[in-house]
């Protein structure tokens, strides 16, 4: 039988969805095949140590997150490229010194991470620098996805069409509020949106119908950020989401989703009751497929992919979209390099349907390829510039100093 | 009052015993040269009579007169007398530092005398020994008596310090190396292997080939250049491995029969490389086949289910390879499990395929001279491909691989001459290689050598026919040493060497000025073998 691959979780972090991440990690470690892979939970708590143990399976462990708490381990990642090693240390012997234990060496790393410190490439940078595959978008595709207004910018750069806005920065704000005020109020109509551009998530953002509402939503967001995006804001658009999947050129569009926001919830209830078959809650939230026409749904799709093409993506992630109820216009919104759940709930739907398991599966093989075509890019990092410039030195030139 | 002239009486009175300690600086250096090792340090000091005894006679010397010039003033006012003797007392220890400094200075030492712990710890020894032997002769109430002979035995009080000193510095290693096998047992546990390498020659090269392709893969260790000993493999392990580490690479030396399997039990390789068995520290050893008997322990100490490659050269190493039990490859020759093919050889470098038995054809490129190389990639080759390391990732370790320090390292000099330094710990086979790389340069070939060491009775005849080799590549052979290298000459003039061509230095720093002076664009300087200050 081939080696069981020795796959980590990364979860937990310092940001704003550390519990939606652990809730995610631990969903996605119960899906995993264990005759495939031994599954290590890693999970970093809101200080930002690393733990590992049998302790983290339980959710009860993080509900007051104890470090001593027993069957939980420090450890260390060893950036070193290709140890892949989580390491311990401990004195376990009297005079004997620190030991350094390889609690675990890992094949591959799922990030179930959401916002910063875990999506927005700075973990992705460290697993680059381990040299060790990783099932998420790579760091630019990550570090643009997580900045709204960099997203922003890529987005309409690469012609995908999205609402009009315009970016502020806090010295902005602090230096001279009004002028700034002005400059958003002629560039963008009312209603507008304040959105902190790097937190994933929604907190910080609020919707602007005037100039007072504006002065407070830009307060807020400045509390949040160093910079804000404004948008431009469309009436009770309809919203889509579509997931992603796949690596370089192998890209597979999911299902569309409708999802429902608390108040239009009952009014959607009642209407396509029939279409939410999967019964509970979860499948009450959410509309699969979206009730949107066929023409808007391959648009959707093929949106999704083309922008999933653009940055890079890898792995699962999830695209959304506003549709303008009038004019039925597509815009985008954002991109997610690590939706919720993964969005396996879309993926279970899709096509003759994809379970988690083969879904992780499908993750893991497109992270290994990843790391296989970095991989092959390294040759010979020859190269005669030192000493070129000790033969410099030695011949009295000043040569560095060029 | 008379307790002063008292204790400055005493202090001259043990004045020489401290001041043996700085006269005796090269001495020290002598044994630590020599790896504490008792035998080799004897063979030094009979060798080097004159070097070791003269600073311990000019103290004699110098003591017996300042204690003589002291006691001339016995009778005179105490105070006169106490201050003579003070001065008497402080004068031979200014002699003992003078005669330290310029016995050492007097050699320009190529490897210094390094102050480690043990060197302090015998360093205090040696003082206690003397104080005690000064005590004693007290006892004899024999004016002057001190001076005399403790300054006359210098080096056997230094013996005796070192033999007393010798159960603690066991131990002392013992422990070392227990905490060493504990770090490296509790790394196996995650996966680390460990790989061991010997052989009479070839296995600092194979080591760096092989440690530069399992690089490619994972994390790397390989034991620093000749740190071939359970000592300094311990250092390299307490000091070096951590939980990065997937690959630890030892390289196995042998100057005595049990040496390979102390470090075998040691270091508990999971893989096993044995490079050639040739005439290597017969001295030590005996014959070939007790040197057979001693590398075959490598292989012997593997487990189970590990791993054995050889280099078939049809005599020792093919024979080791049929005895072996475990899961083993042979290469070298067309038909082993690995060889080379389509062989192109240039002084930058090599090209060949590399081919296997299971159909493997990979293209390499080596910047590593001459063909006794390819074999020595191939070994490495083996071992990589056995773990698991693709051939192309193979292909590239060797290409990263730069030629080895001090190992047929060829460079420039500003003056436009190109010297090759195989300055190391070289045999008659490796010279042999070394002088092939040297006759694929093209130009003026110049040999600086000492000749061979530690061949013990093979010694005269291995350096005659290291003049007999140099006589068919070389243009110019500078020789360092005049009667050490009286054989080579010998076989220089026996394979009708041009004698004016010849140059005989006293040492390598004369044989270096004339290289400097004397050769320049064009030329090829092959340093063979720069032996350690001991010998010379």
């Amino acid at each position: 039988m081939a080696k069981k691959l020795s796959l980590g979780i990364f979860f937990g972090s310092r940001c704003c969805e550390h519990e939606v991440s652990i809730v995610s990690a631990l969903q996605l470690a119960c899906f995993v095949n264990p005759f495939k892979y031994d599954v290590t939970l890693v999970y970093i708590d809101r200080q930002g140590a690393w733990y590992v143990g049998s302790a983290l399976w339980k959710l009860e462990t993080y509900l007051n997150f104890d470090p001593r708490k027993s069957g939980l381990t420090q450890v260390f990642p060893d950036l070193t490229a290709r140890s892949r090693a989580l390491v311990s240390a401990k004195r376990d012997r009297l005079l004997a010194g620190e030991t350094r234990r390889v609690e675990v060496r890992l094949d591959c790393v799922i990030p179930v991470m959401h916002g910063l410190h875990g999506e927005d490439g700075s973990l992705q940078g460290m697993l680059e620098m381990m040299d060790v595959p990783y099932t998420s978008t790579g760091v630019a595709g990550s570090a643009v996805g997580l900045d709204k207004i960099m997203m922003k910018q890529a987005f309409r750069g690469s012609g995908f069409p999205v609402m009009p806005d315009t970016a502020a920065s806090r010295r902005e704000w602090q230096h001279d509020p009004e002028g700034l005020i002005r400059h958003i109020e002629a560039s963008l109509p009312y209603p507008v949106f304040v959105k902190p551009a790097n937190l994933g998530s929604s907190i910080g953002v609020s919707r602007a119908e005037n100039r007072e509402e504006l002065s407070e939503a830009l307060a807020l967001g400045f509390s949040l950020d160093r910079r804000c995006l404004v948008e431009k804001g469309l009436d009770m658009p309809e919203e889509v989401n579509c997931a992603v999947m796949g690596y370089d050129g192998d890209i597979t569009a999911s299902v569309v989703e409708m999802p429902l926001r608390q108040g239009e919830l009952l009014d959607f209830k009642t209407k396509y009751l029939s279409a939410a078959q999967g019964g509970g809650m979860a499948s009450l939230s959410r509309l699969i497929p979206a009730p949107i026409s066929q023409e808007e749904t391959a648009l959707v799709q093929r949106l999704s992919r083309d922008i999933f093409w653009a940055l890079d993506c890898k792995g699962v992630v999830r695209v959304d979209f506003m549709i303008d109820r009038a004019t039925r216009q597509i815009y985008v919104t954002e991109i997610n390099t690590i939706p919720g759940s993964l969005a396996f709930y879309l993926w279970e739907k899709t096509g003759g349907g994809l379970k988690y398991r083969h879904l992780i599966d499908r993750m893991v093989g497109y992270a290994m390829k990843a790391w296989e075509d970095k991989d092959a890019n390294i040759t010979g990092y020859d190269s005669e510039i030192i000493s070129g410039a000790i033969s410099a030195q030695l011949s009295g030139a000043k040569g560095a100093k060029a | 009052m008379n307790a002063v002239l008292d204790l400055a009486r005493y202090l001259l009175w043990f004045a020489p015993a401290v001041a043996i300690l700085p006269a005796g600086k090269l001495l020290v250096q002598y044994f630590q040269l020599s790896s504490y090792q008792f035998g080799g340090f004897f063979r030094t000091i009979t060798r080097q009579r004159a070097r070791v005894f003269w600073p311990g006679l000019a103290l004699t010397l110098l003591s017996v007169l300042f204690t003589f010039l002291a006691s001339l003033s016995s009778g005179w006012a105490w105070w006169l007398e106490a201050l003579l003797s003070l001065a008497a007392a402080g004068l031979i220890i200014l002699s003992g530092a003078v005669i330290g400094f310029f016995s050492y200075q007097e050699r320009k030492a190529k490897k210094r005398l390094v102050i480690t712990p043990r060197i302090k710890r015998l360093g205090v020894a040696w003082l206690l020994v003397a104080l005690i032997v000064s005590a004693f002769l007290r006892q004899l109430f024999v004016m002057g008596i001190s001076a005399l002979l403790v300054p006359m035995f210098l080096p056997l009080w230094l013996i005796i310090a070192a033999i007393v000193m010798w159960p603690a510095e066991k131990g002392i290693q013992l422990l070392y190396q227990a905490d060493a096998k504990r770090i490296l047992e509790n790394y196996k546990k995650s996966g680390l292997t460990a790989i061991g390498i010997t052989g009479s020659y070839g296995k600092t090269t194979v080591k760096n080939v092989l440690a530069s392709i399992l690089a490619e893969q994972y994390p790397t260790l390989a034991s620093p250049l000749s740190a071939n000993t359970p000592v300094a493999l311990s250092r390299c392990i307490r000091d070096e491995l951590g939980p990065q580490h997937r690959y630890f690479i030892a390289e196995m030396g042998a100057r005595h029969p049990q040496d390979i399997r102390v470090l075998s039990r040691f270091i508990k390789p999971a893989l096993g490389i044995l490079t050639a068995i040739g005439p290597q520290h017969l001295e030590t050893l005996g014959s070939e086949d007790k040197v057979r008997e001693t590398k075959y322990a490598l292989i012997a100490g593997l487990p189970p289910d590990g791993f054995a490659v050889f280099s078939n050269d049809g005599r020792h190493v093919s024979a080791s390879y049929r005895r072996a039990q475990v899961e083993k490859a042979l290469v070298g020759e067309e038909g082993d499990d690995l060889w080379a093919e389509d062989i192109v050889l240039s002084p930058e470098g090599s090209t060949f395929t590399l081919r296997g038995k299971d159909g493997l054809r990979q293209l390499c490129e080596t910047r590593l001279p001459g063909e006794h190389n390819i074999r020595n990639i191939l070994l490495a080759a083996a071992a990589a491909l056995h773990l698991g390391v693709s051939a192309a990732h193979v292909a590239q370790g060797i290409a990263q691989m730069k030629s080895v320090a001090f190992r047929l390292q060829a460079s420039r000099h500003p003056r436009g001459y190109i010297t090759i330094n195989n300055g190391f710990n070289t045999n008659p086979a490796a010279s042999l290689k070394a002088l092939e790389v040297l006759a694929a340069y093209p130009g003026r070939h110049v040999v600086v050598t000492p000749g061979f060491i530690e061949l013990g009775k093979q010694e005269e005849a291995a350096n005659r026919q290291l003049g007999r080799d140099m006589a068919a590549v070389a243009q110019e052979v500078l020789l360092v040493g005049v009667r050490r290298t009286q054989p080579i000459r010998e076989g220089l003039i026996e394979a009708e060497f041009d004698e004016n061509s010849i140059h005989t230095f006293p040492s390598l720093t004369e044989a270096n000025r004339h290289v400097n002076q004397a050769y320049g664009e064009g030329d090829v300087v092959l340093y063979e073998n720069d032996l350690p200050d001991q010998y010379s």
